[in-house]
């Protein structure tokens, strides 16, 4: 293929990535529906902080709660781009085809994050003045680059759990699995160094290093080295996708079965 | 021959235990039954470990209420839609029992199941967080409970009839579910909520279970609750009944009753 070829082939499958997802996720819907239950999720959230710690702990659960509903798209809805083709049987076309099976999902996959970045700053504009934390909403602004960072490395983790998850029937299981884990253990509501084990798993899941990158930021501390482990994590999670694909198409080739089995 | 009641109490069974296999084998009720309330304990929990027994047990209560929310919206609200998808709605109105008796049977296996796997989660969380809470009158807590299920099972009815109407059941599903975490007076406290959708609460049963129960839980029997929880139970259950006949009477004169 010729370097003009490639490009061709890789804005169609971009461009056939973004087709998909309005359908899936027309303009009315993401409106009606995603937008405003992102908002009453990260409103949720940050009043509980208030209830269960005061207003240090609601200012903290903001902060994380911005975070959280990256999951809505990054780690639930992302779930759809392999899990269409099982269901219209096309995953053969892809094995076949010219460009890698996962590039085709990693390209197909990219409105994703995007939306998780308008689901934050919706929240952002819309939760801040109804808890009186407009000051802490305009300190955050400059962080916004790290909740777009983390919006990537969440659908990288998403891609990687729907490309183990979709051959088992298990995707509603560990789509949304991953994204109570990350409620959980990622440091969006439960301070670290509380549980223990739950910090460990924290470790290895999207948002928390990004969260802590910017909160030791907007506190004037170090943040660039959270900010490596956030992207570390991301493309571990990217590699875990990659080998994940490439063995279920090793797998389809062999036994001829094209379900992700 | 079975007399009458019998065969609606056969009937009530048989259904409730169809709708407990059929979700057995559904992973979102593993994540609403078990994930969820274990999360939401061991965050709110986990960030306040000074929190008193008596605050302890008013947040597990909230917990175990929220997600029987949740769990309603998602699981027992979509039953007449999953029977419409399975094409059995037809079948299940036309048959010589009264409609509303198969739904009532799933709506209260389904609430049964999920409340059981909400209890069980909540209490594995609260041995292995260490967390002490205070029980102190058994008794109410247990008839609470109860009429919890039984409010429960027709806020599933009321809600599964009003997603037969629409084909955008899921949606609503997930727009429901998070003013009631903020507006039903669980875990958000009512006084904390501005002035002008406080009166929201009012008519969420759960809202009044948690007041009795959370009283029951500290050793006062809230009767006042108790009473709006029970009348709010029954006014459910009648729209709910009213709805499902008007809902079936209309396919039916409609010709309709596969698309409804």
């Amino acid at each position: 293929m010729s370097l003009s070829e490639t490009t061709w082939r890789l804005g169609m499958t971009a461009r056939l990535g973004l087709v998909e997802f309005n359908a899936a996720n027309p303009p009315w819907v993401v409106l009606t529906a995603v937008v405003p239950r992102a908002i009453l999720q990260c409103l949720f959230f940050t009043i509980l902080g208030y209830v269960v710690g005061g207003p240090d702990a609601q200012a903290y659960a903001f902060i994380g709660g911005l975070a959280a509903i990256l999951t809505l798209s990054g780690t639930i809805a992302v779930i759809d781009v392999p899990l269409v083709d099982k269901w219209f049987g096309t995953f053969y076309r892809l094995r076949t085809g010219r460009l890698s099976p996962f590039l085709v999902f990693v390209l197909r996959a990219l409105p994703y994050p995007l939306l998780g970045f308008v689901l934050t700053l919706a929240s952002l504009a819309v939760v801040a003045p109804l808890t009186g934390l407009t000051h802490l909403a305009l300190d955050i602004v400059p962080w916004l680059p790290v909740y777009l960072l983390m919006s990537v490395t969440t659908t990288a983790a998403g891609l990687a759990c729907a490309a183990l998850a979709v051959g088992k029937r298990a995707n509603v299981l560990v789509g949304n699995l991953l994204s109570y884990l990350v409620l959980l253990a990622g440091g969006v509501f439960l301070p670290t160094g509380q549980i223990p084990w739950v910090d460990h798993l924290g470790m290895v899941l999207p948002i928390r290093h990004g969260l802590e990158a910017v909160r030791a930021g907007m506190a004037g501390d170090r943040w660039l080295p959270q900010l490596g482990a956030e992207v570390a994590i991301g493309v571990g999670w990217t590699l875990l996708a990659w080998v994940v694909v490439m063995i279920q198409v090793r797998r389809a080739r062999r036994h001829g079965f094209d379900d992700y089995s | 021959m079975r007399s009458r009641f019998s065969t609606m109490l056969w009937v009530l069974w048989e259904c409730g235990r169809m709708q407990v296999r059929e979700m057995s084998g559904h992973s979102l009720g593993l994540i609403i039954g078990v994930v969820q309330p274990a999360v939401f304990l061991m965050v709110t929990l986990g960030a306040n470990p000074d929190l008193s027994p008596a605050q302890a047990t008013r947040l597990v209560v909230a917990v175990v209420l929220t997600s029987l929310w949740a769990s309603i919206v998602w699981m027992a609200g979509g039953i007449l839609q999953r029977e419409l998808e399975l094409g059995t709605l037809a079948a299940n109105v036309a048959s010589p029992h009264p409609g509303f008796l198969v739904l009532l049977g799933k709506c209260l296996g389904a609430t049964v199941r999920t409340i059981g796997a909400i209890l069980l989660a909540t209490t594995a969380t609260l041995v292995v967080m260490g967390a002490s809470i205070r029980l102190d009158r058994p008794v109410l807590l247990g008839v609470g409970l109860v009429t919890v299920v039984l409010s429960g099972t027709a806020l599933g009815m009321l809600l599964s009839c009003l997603f037969l109407l629409t084909r955008y059941g899921a949606h609503l599903s997930s727009a429901l579910m998070y003013p009631i975490f903020i507006l039903g007076g669980l875990m958000i406290p009512v006084d904390l909520l501005p002035p002008v959708v406080r009166p929201v609460s009012t008519v969420i049963s759960l809202r009044w279970a948690q007041e009795f129960l959370a009283g029951a839980a500290a050793g006062s029997a809230r009767i006042p609750a108790f009473v709006l929880l029970v009348g709010l139970t029954v006014a459910y259950f009648a729209v709910a009944i009213w709805t499902f006949n008007v809902v079936v009477d209309r396919a039916r004169r409609r010709g309709t009753l596969e698309l409804v």
